[in-house]
């Protein structure tokens, strides 16, 4: 155990843990201070807190080869090490504690995102949409037809639920079922499907495909874990925004949105046993704070921020990197 | 504009805040575990403070080192360790260093003295111990020689800007006869 946190693979994980603590915080508190609320903005600053953790142990290691050093760890602001080697009751070490969270983010990682998105990929490749329903099929061009835009295809799901989600990639397309068809107004319909194309139109982006990369790349890391799900979630929030942009309707956003929230019902039959059950629970309550949290900011107008964010972005970064190089 | 000026403001103090957080957390294992890698004045400090069977010190000491070490360095936990670095009194850079680590740590620490490049190795005996000698270059290009030998329970290793010659003298110095 000891023997790794004093190699190169040890100190990269245990660094860029530490650094992305000490990212997200700086980040956290840079978006109070200057009353940050633009999600678009948000974005940007809390991209650092993902970006700093994958790069910043082999960047100082650049700049500075003696950071490892002995004279260099003393002087530190911050020495996680002494940390890692403290032993509980003189024989376990704490570093065995921090291994143990980068397996169980490990799993995480696996069974909630790289599992979802497997299955995702086969059941897209599957079509199982209705090619009959061509009173559905009308409806979903009429509401196409008011957004600008290049249009990719829109598959109607044969569904008892309401669902919608897009694919990306070379040939994007707009997925929904035909549930959700009956139960959203023809306004309702072009505010989701703008919200959809937003996605699409976002996906292109090379940033953003990079960033997610290097998600992948850092599955063991849970700073990296949670700052990429509040990305996410901004993401959603930035994709409302450029649905009322094009439509100029929140309001019709904020009533389609309704629609996807879980039910969260006791009462229904449970074949989960109860840690699974929990968890579900847990999932469905998130969901649909999240969903809450999008409907209160259409309805209350959005925010917009007054002023350039490159001057409080680039303290925000300077510090990061300045406390981050006398944290090793 | 007094906004802004509040904004930096609240940020600078997040800022020393969370400094003085971490050198609050950097001390933390120092004051609840004992025998952490520290700063000791003396050798005496160092024996009185943590439990060593052995510390390694030289009784042939050449000349143009200052003497008593210009930096001692030394833990217990999470394995036992002491590094010893003394100055040239000409150049007041480190000119000998002498480590003594754990066998089983195989950690190698970077002092002042670091080989960059080895030139030659060869096997040598200090005393009743096999040991390796290098002659390589140190830092910015200086030459430097290296001896080290595994003394049962740890690794001893005596880096010095001197000659070959000085450092086999300074290495048998430090070890006592069986």
């Amino acid at each position: 155990m000891v023997d790794f946190f004093y190699s190169y693979v040890g100190m990269y994980a245990a660094q860029s843990f530490i650094h992305g603590v000490i990212a997200a915080v700086i980040v956290d508190r840079s978006l109070q201070a200057w009353k940050i609320t633009s999600q678009e903005t948000a974005q940007r600053f809390r991209l650092l807190s993902i970006l700093v953790p994958v790069f910043s142990f082999p960047l100082y290691q650049m700049l500075n080869p003696d950071r490892g050093s002995i004279a260099f760890r003393l002087d530190s602001l911050f020495d996680f090490s002494r940390w890692l080697h403290l032993a509980l009751w003189g024989k376990i070490p704490l570093g065995l504690f921090f291994v143990l969270i980068l397996l169980v983010t490990t799993v995480i990682f696996v069974l909630q995102e790289m599992a979802p998105i497997m299955r995702h990929m086969i059941d897209t490749r599957r079509p199982a949409f209705s090619e009959d329903n061509r009173e559905d099929a009308g409806l979903v061009e009429k509401a196409l037809e008011g957004l600008p835009g290049e249009k990719p295809d829109v598959l109607i799901l044969n569904d008892s639920d309401p669902h919608l989600f897009s694919s990306t990639g070379r040939k994007p397309a707009i997925f929904l079922t035909s549930a959700l068809i009956r139960v959203l107004t023809p306004e309702q319909m072009q505010a989701a499907i703008a919200h959809e194309l937003a996605h699409i139109q976002r996906s292109k982006r090379p940033l953003l495909v990079i960033v997610f990369l290097l998600r992948v790349l850092m599955f063991f890391h849970p700073v990296v874990l949670l700052e990429f799900r509040r990305l996410v979630q901004g993401e959603e929030m930035i994709c409302d925004d450029m649905a009322v942009s094009v439509t100029r309707n929140p309001h019709a956003l904020a009533q389609a949105l309704r629609h996807f929230y879980h039910p969260i019902d006791d009462d229904r039959p449970h074949h989960d046993k109860q840690p699974l059950r929990l968890r579900r629970k847990l999932e469905e309550h998130s969901h649909n704070l999240l969903i809450d949290h999008r409907i209160a900011r259409l309805e209350g107008g959005l925010e917009r921020d007054g002023g350039s964010s490159w001057i409080p972005f680039t303290l925000t970064l300077c510090v990061i990197l300045v406390i981050n190089y006398y944290v090793v | 504009m007094q906004k802004r000026w509040l904004a930096i403001f609240s940020f600078a103090a997040t800022i020393i805040l969370l400094i003085v957080l971490l050198k609050i957390m950097n001390w933390v294992p120092l004051a609840v575990q004992q025998g952490t890698l520290r700063h000791y004045r003396s050798i005496d400090e160092v024996e009185s403070k943590l439990h060593f069977s052995t510390i390694y010190v030289p009784s042939f000491f050449p000349q143009n080192f200052s003497w008593p070490p210009a930096e001692i360095l030394a833990q217990e936990k999470p394995f036992p360790m002491v590094i010893m670095q003394f100055k040239d009194r000409d150049s007041k850079r480190i000119g000998l260093v002498i480590e003594q680590v754990y066998v089983k740590a195989k950690y190698h620490p970077d002092t002042d003295l670091k080989i960059t490049r080895i030139q030659r190795e060869s096997t040598v005996f200090i005393k009743h111990w096999e040991a390796r000698l290098v002659i390589a270059l140190c830092g910015e290009g200086n030459p430097c020689t290296q001896v080290s030998w595994g003394s049962g329970t740890c690794r001893v290793t005596v880096r010095t800007t001197a000659s070959p010659r000085d450092l086999i003298r300074i290495a048998r110095s430090m070890v006592a006869e069986q």
